[in-house]
C-alpha cells in the first residue's frame, strides 16, 4: 500500500525526515519496500502485514505508528458538518438481515454537485495510485485512504424504494458492477439491495444501477463491516479483489464506523458542496467487545531474551493506545484498543513490546538447553549411502519435478490410479508422477549429445492413489544406456547392485526373473525388456529391479534401469561384517571348460559344481562366457576358475585331483560336455 | 708358472676398458675360470711349490683373488646401474598428456547443501526429522493456527488433489506438528524437504523446492537462543561472520514474527548489486512458536516455549555456488550438474 509523507506529516506532530521514518517502520512495524520522490512529496510503498490491515491500512494508522515511534503525538482532522432538517429516517429504510455483517452504517448527504475534486484530493488519491473519479466518489476513497475504512456512494434518486437491505444474496441472482461486469451470486455473498435487487456486492464492489452520475443530488453513503471470511471467500470466488475487498477480508474494526461516517460527510460537503441529513441509519449484529489481555511481564522479557523494565514495557503499551490495569496477584490486564483486532494472547502483547523497544537490542547467547538424544533416521541414513555408492561409480544425482503430464511414458493400461492436481500449474505439470523411470529416460535423451556415458540416480518420492488417501513412497531409481545389441551393461549395472550390498553387508541378496511383474513403486512390467530383466530378492522380500527398458519405449538406446524400493531395503539392511581368518595355507588353482545348452544358465551350473567340488572348493569365478562361431546355434561355453583350499594344511595334488574330478563326474552327469 | 705381477696389470688395465656385463663375464672367465683361469692356475699350481714358495706366493694370490673378485662386483653394478638408466630413459613420458579418469558422478548440489546444513546443525545438536508431502488441511493450515477461511491463508498458494481433501505441503511447518505429536521438550529439529507452491516460475520462484525448517522447544527457549542458533549457522554455513537483524513480521504459527536478514555475504554489509545496496540480504522466516500450536499438537498452553524458522534449502544453494537461476536445480543438464 502507497503513503504519503506529507499527508502523514499533517497527521502527526513529529515526524522524522523520511529516510528515518523508513528506517524506523522497516525496523519496527512493516517493511516500507520503497520510497519514490513525487515532486516535494515521498510516497512510501509498504508491505503492511495481513494482521496489521485492521488499523494500518490508512494514513492514521501508519502516523499513529510513527507518532509511537518518533516520541509524538496523533493529529487527527477536524470535521466541519453543515446539517439539515431532513432526517435520514424519513428518506430511508435500512435492514440488516444478513448474520455476516456486523454492522451498517450509513449517511445521507443533500443537494451535492458532482464535480472535479480539488488538486489537493486528486494528487493524494493519485499518490496513492487511485484514479480520481469525481468529488462524491473520491471522498469515499479518500476515507479509505485516510482511515483504512472502506466506504461507498449511491444516488439516492436511484435507489427503488428508498430502501437499503443488507442480505445474504438470493441463489443465481446476477448483479451488475460499476465497469459493466456481471456475477452470478449465492446465498453465501452478501448483497446492498434496494426494492428491485443488488445495488453492490458487499465489501467488494458497487453496481452500476445506483452509480453516482453528473445529475445526482442526493447521496447515500455507506461504511460497514463484514464478517472477513465472506468477504474472502466472495472475492475469491467471483475472482475480483479490489482496494475493499483486501482490506474487509482481512478485518475492519466496527467501533469506529460513526465517526468514520462523520468525517466522510465532512469531506463530501467539502468537495462537493452538500448539506447532511439529520442521525445516521446504523445497524449493528454483534458488538465487538475486547477482552482483556492477561499479561505476565517476566514471561515477556524470559520470551524475548530480554530485561525490559516495567515501566518501560508499560510505557509502550500506552503509547500504543492500550488500556492497562494490574490486578492484586501483579498481573496486567491489557484492553487493546478497537483498532487493534490483532492482538488477543499474551504473545501478541510482547511483540508490540518487542518491536517498539527494538528487536536489535536482544543481544544472541549461547542456549542453556539440556543436552538431548539426536536420533537418526535408517531411511534417512540409508539414503545418504545410495547415493555415495551411485555417484562413485560415476552416476550423477538428478532431482526431477515432482509433477508429470498425464501420458508417460507408460502404456494407457498403467497409468490407473495417478493423483491429479485440480490446480495445475499446466497441463505438463498436471499429475504427480508414479515413476521415477520416465524423468530419468529423459535425462538420458536430453544428456545423450554432451556426454558418451550419461548415468544418472534420482532418490524422491512418488505418488498414487490408494483405496482411500493417495499415497507417497521414497525411491530410488538409476539409468545407464548401453549400445544397441549390447547386453554388458546390464552386467554392469547388477554389478553396481551387488557391490552396494556387499557395501551394506548384506550377503542373502539374489536376481531373479519369475514372475517378474513387481508392482508399485516399480515400474510397471511393460516397460521391462522380457528377456533383460530381473527382480532383487533378500530373504523374502522384492527390494528391486534391474532391467533393460523395453525397445518399444525407446528404439534408439538401450536404457538399463536399476530401482531400489527403499522401505524393503531399510528391513534388510544389517551391516554384518564379521572378520573370517585370513588362509595360511596355499590355494590351489584349476580351471574347467563346460559346454552346455543355451537354455542352461550359469547358475545351475554354478549349484552343480559347489555341490560336487565339496568344502575343498572355495571358489568358483566364471572367467570366459562364449557362444558364436565354433559353437552350435544353441550350445554355449563357460570357463571357471576353481580355487580348492583348506584352513588346516596344504593340499596334496592327490587331494584337489579328487575333488576336481568329482566336479568332472557331475557335470557330465548333468549331460553337459567338458572341453578340453 | 705366471707371476702375479703381470696377472694384476693385465687385470687392471681389462678392467678399465670393459663397458658392458658380456665383456665383464668374458673377463672373469679369463681370470677367475674355474678351468682356464689365469689366476685359478695359480693358485692351483700352489701345491707343487716348497713350504717357502708357497708361504711366500699362497697370502698374495689370495689377496689378489679377492680383489679382482670385488672389483668384478663393484663393476657389474656399476654396469647394471647404467643399463638400467638407459633403458629407462627409453621409458620416459609426456606427463602432460591428460590424466585416465574413472566415470565420476556428482551429488546434486541441493543434496550437497543440505548435508552442509545437516552437519551444521547436527552439531548444536538438532536431529533431523520429516514428514509427508501429501497433507490434510489440519497439518497444513489449522494445526499453524491458520483457521479455515482464515486471510492468512493467501499467504500459501497450495496445489489441491483432485476431488480430495489433500494438497501438497506447501511448507515444511507441518513437519513440526507431526514431530510434536510423538516427541515431549525439550529438542531440536531441522526438517528439510521439498514443497509445493501453485505460483508461475522465474529466477527466484519455482513450484517445486526445497525448505528447510527449524524447531527448537524447552523451558526457556527465547529469542535470544533463535539469533544465537541462526547466526551461527550462518556464519558457519558462508564461511565467514555473519550479522543478523529481526525485523516484525507476520506468520500465523509464531508470536512474535521476525524476517531475518544477514549481513549481505558478498560485499560484508557495505552495499552491493547483490544486497541491492542496503548491505542485508532478506533470508528467512522466524518467530517464537504461537501456544495455539504447541496446543495442536497436544501441549499444555504456556508450558514450554521455542523458536522456529523456515528458510528456502534452494536459495542458500543459489547464494554459495552463485547461481542466477533457481529453476537449474531442477534440470538433468549434466553440463550443470558435473559443475558440483
Amino acid at each position: 500500500m502507497r503513503f504519503s509523507y506529507l499527508w502523514l506529516k499533517e497527521l502527526t506532530t513529529k515526524i522524522p525526515p523520511p529516510q528515518k521514518v523508513e528506517e524506523l517502520l522497516t525496523m519496527h512495524s512493516f517493511q516500507v519496500e520503497g520510497v519514490s520522490k513525487a515532486g516535494k512529496d515521498h510516497i512510501f510503498d509498504i508491505d503492511i502485514l495481513p494482521n496489521r490491515t485492521s488499523d494500518c491500512s490508512g494514513h492514521i494508522g501508519v502516523a499513529r505508528e510513527i507518532s509511537v515511534l518518533a516520541g509524538g503525538n496523533l493529529k487527527l482532522p477536524k470535521n466541519t458538518i453543515k446539517t439539515s432538517k431532513t432526517k435520514i429516517a424519513d428518506k430511508l429504510s435500512l435492514s440488516l438481515t444478513s448474520k455476516a455483517t456486523k454492522r451498517y452504517v450509513a449517511g445521507m448527504m443533500e443537494g451535492v454537485s458532482i464535480k472535479a475534486s480539488s488538486k489537493k484530493i486528486g494528487d493524494r488519491l493519485a499518490s496513492c495510485g487511485m484514479r480520481p473519479i469525481n468529488s462524491i466518489v473520491d471522498a469515499t476513497n479518500y476515507l479509505m485512504l485516510e482511515t483504512g475504512h472502506p466506504a461507498h456512494a449511491f444516488d439516492y434518486d436511484k435507489l427503488e424504494g428508498h430502501k437499503i437491505d443488507v442480505r445474504p444474496a438470493k441463489k443465481g441472482e446476477i448483479m451488475e458492477t460499476l465497469d459493466g461486469q456481471k456475477f452470478t451470486l449465492t446465498p453465501k455473498d452478501i448483497v446492498i439491495a434496494d426494492a428491485k435487487g443488488p445495488i453492490a456486492i458487499a465489501g467488494i464492489k458497487g453496481g452500476k444501477r445506483c452509480e453516482i452520475d453528473n445529475n445526482t443530488k442526493t447521496v447515500v453513503f455507506e461504511v460497514a463491516s463484514f464478517d472477513r471470511t465472506h468477504i474472502r471467500r466472495t472475492s475469491r470466488e467471483i475472482g475480483l479483489a479490489t482496494d475493499a475487498s483486501i482490506r474487509f477480508s482481512r478485518g475492519i474494526p466496527s467501533t469506529s464506523l460513526d465517526t468514520a461516517m462523520m468525517r466522510l460527510l465532512a469531506l463530501a460537503s467539502e468537495t462537493s458542496g452538500g448539506t447532511a441529513a439529520m442521525r445516521l441509519l446504523d445497524e449493528e449484529h454483534k458488538p465487538i467487545k475486547h477482552a482483556p489481555v492477561l499479561v505476565h511481564l517476566d514471561y515477556v522479557n524470559r520470551l524475548l531474551g530480554v530485561d525490559i523494565k516495567e515501566s518501560e514495557s508499560l510505557d509502550i503499551l500506552k503509547k500504543l493506545g492500550f488500556l492497562v490495569t494490574k490486578d492484586r496477584n501483579g498481573i496486567y490486564k491489557v484492553t487493546p484498543p478497537e483498532w487493534r483486532m490483532d492482538i488477543v494472547y499474551e504473545e501478541d502483547v510482547s511483540e508490540e513490546i518487542g518491536r517498539v523497544y527494538g528487536y536489535d537490542k536482544i543481544k544472541p547467547e549461547v542456549p542453556h538447553a539440556p543436552m538431548t538424544h539426536v536420533a537418526e533416521d535408517p531411511e534417512h541414513a540409508l539414503l545418504e549411502r545410495i547415493r555415495d555408492h551411485f555417484v562413485a561409480r560415476g552416476f550423477t544425482e538428478v532431482q526431477n519435478y515432482s509433477f508429470e503430464p498425464r501420458e508417460g511414458l507408460f502404456h494407457e493400461a498403467d497409468t490407473k490410479g495417478r493423483v491429479e492436481i485440480e490446480n495445475p500449474i499446466s497441463e505438463e505439470y498436471s499429475h504427480l508422477r508414479p515413476s521415477l523411470v520416465p524423468g530419468l529416460i529423459k535425462n538420458i535423451e536430453d544428456n545423450i549429445a554432451h556426454i558418451k556415458d550419461p548415468r544418472f540416480i534420482e532418490v524422491g518420492k512418488v505418488f498414487r492413489m490408494g483405496s482411500k488417501k493417495p499415497q507417497e513412497e521414497m525411491h530410488v531409481a538409476a539409468v545407464m544406456v548401453g549400445h544397441k545389441k549390447d547386453d554388458g551393461m546390464f552386467f554392469r549395472a547388477k554389478g553396481v547392485v551387488e557391490t552396494f550390498f556387499e557395501e551394506l553387508g548384506v550377503s542373502d541378496v539374489w536376481f531373479d526373473d519369475k514372475d517378474i511383474e513387481l508392482g508399485w513403486p516399480m515400474a510397471p512390467k511393460s516397460m521391462f525388456h522380457p528377456y533383460r530383466s530381473a527382480y532383487i530378492g533378500s530373504s523374502d522380500a522384492r527390494i528391486g529391479a534391474v532391467y533393460q527398458v523395453h525397445p518399444t519405449i525407446d528404439l534408439d538406446l538401450s536404457i538399463i534401469v536399476v530401482e531400489l524400493a527403499v522401505p524393503e531395503l531399510v528391513h534388510v539392511v544389517e551391516d554384518q561384517i564379521e572378520f573370517t581368518d585370513i588362509p595360511k595355507y596355499p590355494a590351489s588353482l584349476r580351471d574347467i571348460g563346460i559346454l552346455v545348452n543355451r537354455d542352461v544358465r550359469v547358475d545351475d551350473v554354478v549349484r552343480v559344481i559347489e555341490t560336487a567340488g565339496g568344502e575343498l572348493l572355495v571358489d568358483s569365478d566364471l572367467f570366459d562366457y562364449y557362444e558364436g562361431d565354433n559353437l552350435g546355434p544353441d550350445e554355449k561355453s563357460f570357463a571357471f576358475h576353481l580355487v580348492f583350499q583348506s584352513s588346516k594344511k596344504t593340499l596334496t595334488d592327490k587331494e584337489v585331483s579328487e575333488s576336481y574330478s568329482n566336479i568332472e563326474k557331475a557335470v557330465l552327469k548333468e549331460g553337459w560336455t567338458i572341453r578340453e | 708358472m705366471e707371476g702375479l705381477e703381470s696377472i694384476q696389470k693385465d687385470a687392471q688395465k681389462e678392467l678399465e676398458k670393459i663397458s658392458n656385463l658380456k665383456d665383464l663375464e668374458a673377463f672373469e672367465l679369463e681370470f677367475l675360470g674355474r678351468k682356464k683361469g689365469r689366476l685359478t692356475a695359480v693358485l692351483r699350481s700352489l701345491g707343487t711349490l716348497s713350504d717357502t714358495e708357497k708361504r711366500k706366493v699362497g697370502p698374495k694370490a689370495q689377496i689378489l683373488r679377492k680383489d679382482l673378485e670385488g672389483a668384478i662386483k663393484e663393476k657389474k653394478s656399476s654396469l647394471k646401474r647404467g643399463d638400467i638408466d638407459s633403458r629407462l630413459e627409453k621409458e620416459k613420458i609426456d606427463i602432460t598428456y591428460p590424466g585416465l579418469k574413472d566415470p565420476r558422478g556428482h551429488l546434486h548440489p541441493i543434496t550437497k547443501v543440505r548435508r552442509e546444513v545437516e552437519n551444521i546443525f547436527g552439531a548444536m545438536g538438532f536431529e533431523v526429522a520429516s514428514g509427508p508431502y501429501i497433507e490434510t488441511d489440519f497439518y497444513n493450515f489449522d494445526a499453524l493456527n491458520i483457521p479455515e477461511e482464515h486471510p492468512a491463508r493467501d499467504m500459501w498458494d497450495t496445489f489441491w488433489l483432485k476431488g480430495m481433501t489433500y494438497a501438497l505441503r506447501p511448507h515444511t511447518s507441518p513437519v513440526q506438528i507431526h514431530y510434536m505429536e510423538k516427541h515431549n521438550p525439550p529438542f531440536r529439529i531441522i526438517a528439510p524437504g521439498r514443497v509445493f507452491r501453485q505460483e508461475a516460475t522465474d529466477a527466484s520462484h519455482d513450484f517445486d523446492f526445497w525448505q528447510l525448517e527449524g524447531l527448537m522447544v524447552g523451558k526457556n527457549v527465547s529469542v535470544k537462543d533463535l539469533k544465537y542458533v541462526l547466526e551461527t549457522f550462518m556464519s558457519k554455513f558462508f564461511g565467514k561472520k555473519v550479522k543478523l537483524r529481526l525485523r516484525p513480521s507476520f506468520f500465523p504459527f509464531v508470536e512474535p514474527g521476525f524476517e531475518v536478514d544477514i549481513s549481505c555475504v558478498a560485499c560484508v554489509a557495505k552495499g552491493c548489486s547483490v544486497c541491492q545496496k542496503t548491505g542485508w540480504l532478506e533470508l528467512l522466516g522466524a518467530g517464537m512458536v504461537h501456544q495455539n500450536v504447541f496446543a495442536a499438537a497436544g501441549y499444555v498452553r504456556g508450558e514450554y516455549t521455542g523458536f522456529a524458522f523456515g528458510v528456502g534449502l534452494d536459495r542458500l544453494a543459489l547464494m554459495k555456488y552463485k547461481i542466477p537461476d533457481v529453476r537449474h536445480l531442477r534440470t538433468s543438464d549434466i553440463r550443470f550438474l558435473k559443475q558440483f
